[in-house]
């Protein structure tokens, strides 16, 4: 059960990040917005498994890692479909 | 000039509260110059040491217990911590011990999350003439493997490190004491004011947070990747540095600093003070000690515990304290490592505190995260992962930093030296760092084959490497050899654990050793991740990418003489 919170957290952390970076919204509120939802409910279920503070360092870092690594892979992505 | 192009923009006026000054768009430009100095200047004087620390702190956050479960056989199946056991064997040994060595008594407990094997230490008054007994047992039997009885410091130099105590200390205090303490502790600092004056210098971080061009030139591979990273981990980067400069220079300056401000310099008083009391008044009584009934209850806490101290052993007033990691869940003090407080005559438990909770208000616990934060121990296997790649990332951004700056001075306008000079410090970046990836990758090889000389074998491969990368005429070849040669070693780290061990990864259907056969088979597939990076790293600069430097009148001079 614990597993699936924090699989359920990365999923949506995954979401809002791909959300955020879709080039369609060009605006950069909708995009922060997208985030925001997303982030939301990741520490929702962050939540369930750990107490307040833990997850919201938890979900900072999550947001970190999936934002950097989608930033520096997108390009070698795109790349390839082309 | 910005990222996108030419930005038209109106001059912006922005007062300055409190007084009358106007700054406009040629102060902001200064201001923003100042700042991009300090920052590149900080950041070039500090690189390579802020790589080591950041790298090795990144490797340390799996200390306990991945690594230190990866170097000791004995810790390779599973531990059955048998409560009772260790409590008649603390009995006994306390019996059999002069009286005047029961002052104080630790027992360090066994397993990964531990100290390995369990330790028995009794220990006489503290103070200059302090004396130690040590008692050490197989995690598995308890059977007494080794003893011996001294100072606690000969004690503790005489123990043989494993590659995790190796790491761990190497990131806390580069092995140099105080020294060292104090260099983290500033590195810290330094870290902290390269994020802040980079954030002044990129103003247009929003847009910054999805731009990554690695295809056009090395110059926007290394600048892109450096903003990047820097950006996304800009939470991160801070608070290893904030916490990263607190925990280096805490027991060094800040505690005697403390003192001199509050207690006229008095240590002692202010730790009396701020610090949870320990030692009972003893009514030497004679009681039984349920030594057992503690351990149980401190387990059933659900918290991983690593040492029980024991003050007054045999008196009615014995007091026993055991220390806990900070664990996952809700608990009263969610982001800190606890001690539970017990009466050791009737076994029973009095209280949990945290090291600041005496200080309380604000400060108490934002004092008590610093250390789980910074480590990123207070939420399992999933904030190690996650705090083992942002440490890489701090590393990663260090290494772009000086590689932007050598890069810039080289090839750009912005060198005044020949660029011969710049390329010579590019060479030491490069032997520093990837060898010190290196070196760690062989840590693995020193700690199966030769433990004994484990110190010695990584600070040799070190300084061979930066040898090799100053001997070497071309930069970007010696750095693909040395990153190559580091995944070649942790692709072979199964085949090194299947010659060294009889369990290993390729007989892990046994099912008594998953953790060894998981910790092997995520070496080998970082090691070909790495390989696989590699071999993408261009072998020399492409030519195209040389621009030249803008010819003064006085070099045409020269020349033409």
């Amino acid at each position: 059960m614990t597993a699936l919170w924090l699989l359920l957290a990365i999923g949506l952390c995954a979401i809002g990040m791909i959300l955020s970076s879709l080039e369609r919204l060009s605006s950069v509120v909708t995009r922060i917005v997208s985030l925001s939802i997303c982030s939301l409910l990741a520490f929702w279920a962050l939540d369930q498994h750990y107490g307040a503070s833990q997850a919201l360092f938890t979900l900072l870092g999550i947001l970190s890692v999936a934002g950097t690594l989608l930033v520096m892979l997108r390009p070698f992505i795109t790349a390839k479909k082309k | 000039m910005g990222t996108f192009g030419v930005v038209k923009r109106k001059p912006r006026r922005r007062y300055l509260l409190g007084t009358d000054a106007i700054i406009g768009p040629d102060m902001q430009r200064d201001t923003t110059k100042k700042f991009y100095l300090i920052h590149s200047w900080l950041g070039i004087v500090t690189a390579i040491v802020l790589f080591i620390i950041a790298f090795s702190g990144a490797v340390s956050v799996f200390g306990t217990p991945e690594l230190k479960r990866w170097a000791s056989p004995a810790l390779h199946s599973e531990i059955a911590v048998d409560e009772a056991a260790i409590a008649a064997l603390t009995e006994h040994y306390a019996q059999q011990v002069p009286e005047n060595y029961r002052k104080e008594i630790q027992v360090l407990m066994p397993g990964a999350f531990g100290s390995g094997n369990l330790h028995l230490l009794f220990e006489t008054e503290h103070g200059k003439d302090e004396r130690m007994m040590w008692f050490s047992f197989d995690p598995h039997s308890l059977a007494l493997q080794n003893q011996a009885e001294g100072t606690p410091h000969n004690i503790f130099d005489a123990q043989p490190m494993d590659m995790e105590e190796f790491i761990t200390h190497f990131h806390a205090d580069l092995h140099m004491g105080k020294l060292g303490l104090i260099i983290t502790g500033c590195l810290g600092l330094t870290l902290f004011g390269s994020v802040t004056t980079g954030l002044v210098i990129h103003r247009k971080i929003l847009k910054e947070l999805f731009i990554f061009r690695p295809f056009r030139s090395l110059r926007l591979l290394l600048t892109d990747s450096h903003k990047a990273v820097g950006v996304w981990g800009l939470l991160f980067h801070s608070m290893i540095g904030f916490t990263g400069a607190f925990l280096g220079l805490a027991s060094i300056l800040l505690l005697p600093a403390a003192a001199l401000v509050t207690f006229q310099g008095d240590q002692e008083k202010l730790i009396e003070t701020y610090f949870p009391s320990r030692e009972p008044t003893l009514s030497h009584q004679p009681a039984t000690m349920k030594l057992e009934k503690v351990l149980k209850h401190a387990r059933a806490s659900g918290a991983q515990s690593r040492r029980l101290t024991i003050y007054g052993w045999g008196d009615e007033n014995a007091m026993a304290f055991v220390s806990v990691f900070a664990h996952e869940g809700t608990a009263p003090h969610p982001l800190a490592g606890e001690t539970f407080a017990y009466q050791l005559a009737d076994g029973e438990f009095i209280e949990r505190t945290t090291t600041y909770s005496k200080v309380g208000g604000v400060s108490g616990p934002i004092l008590d995260t610093m250390f789980p934060l910074h480590f990123g121990n207070f939420g399992g296997l999933l904030v190690r992962v996650i705090w083992g790649i942002l440490g890489l990332t701090t590393a990663l951004l260090a290494a772009t930093g000086a590689m932007i700056w050598i890069e810039k001075r080289a090839y750009g306008p912005e060198g005044k030296l020949p660029k011969s000079q710049y390329l010579w410090l590019s060479k030491w970046v490069i032997g520093s760092c990837s060898g010190m990836v290196l070196a760690t990758a062989s840590l693995f090889y020193w700690q199966r084959l030769w433990p004994d000389v484990l110190a010695y074998g990584f600070f040799s491969v070190w300084l061979i490497s930066i040898g090799f990368a100053l001997v070497l005429r071309n930069n970007y070849q010696s750095n693909r050899i040395l990153l190559g040669s580091t995944a070649v070693l942790l692709m072979l780290t199964p085949i090194l654990d299947a010659l060294c061990l009889d369990l290993h990864l390729f007989n892990s259907f046994k099912g008594t050793h998953t953790a060894l056969a998981i910790t092997d088979a995520v070496l080998a597939s970082l090691g070909l991740a790495l390989l696989g990076t590699v071999v993408q790293l261009p072998t020399t600069r492409p030519v195209a990418q040389h621009k030249r430097k803008p010819v003064t009148p006085g070099v045409i001079m020269e020349a033409n003489s």
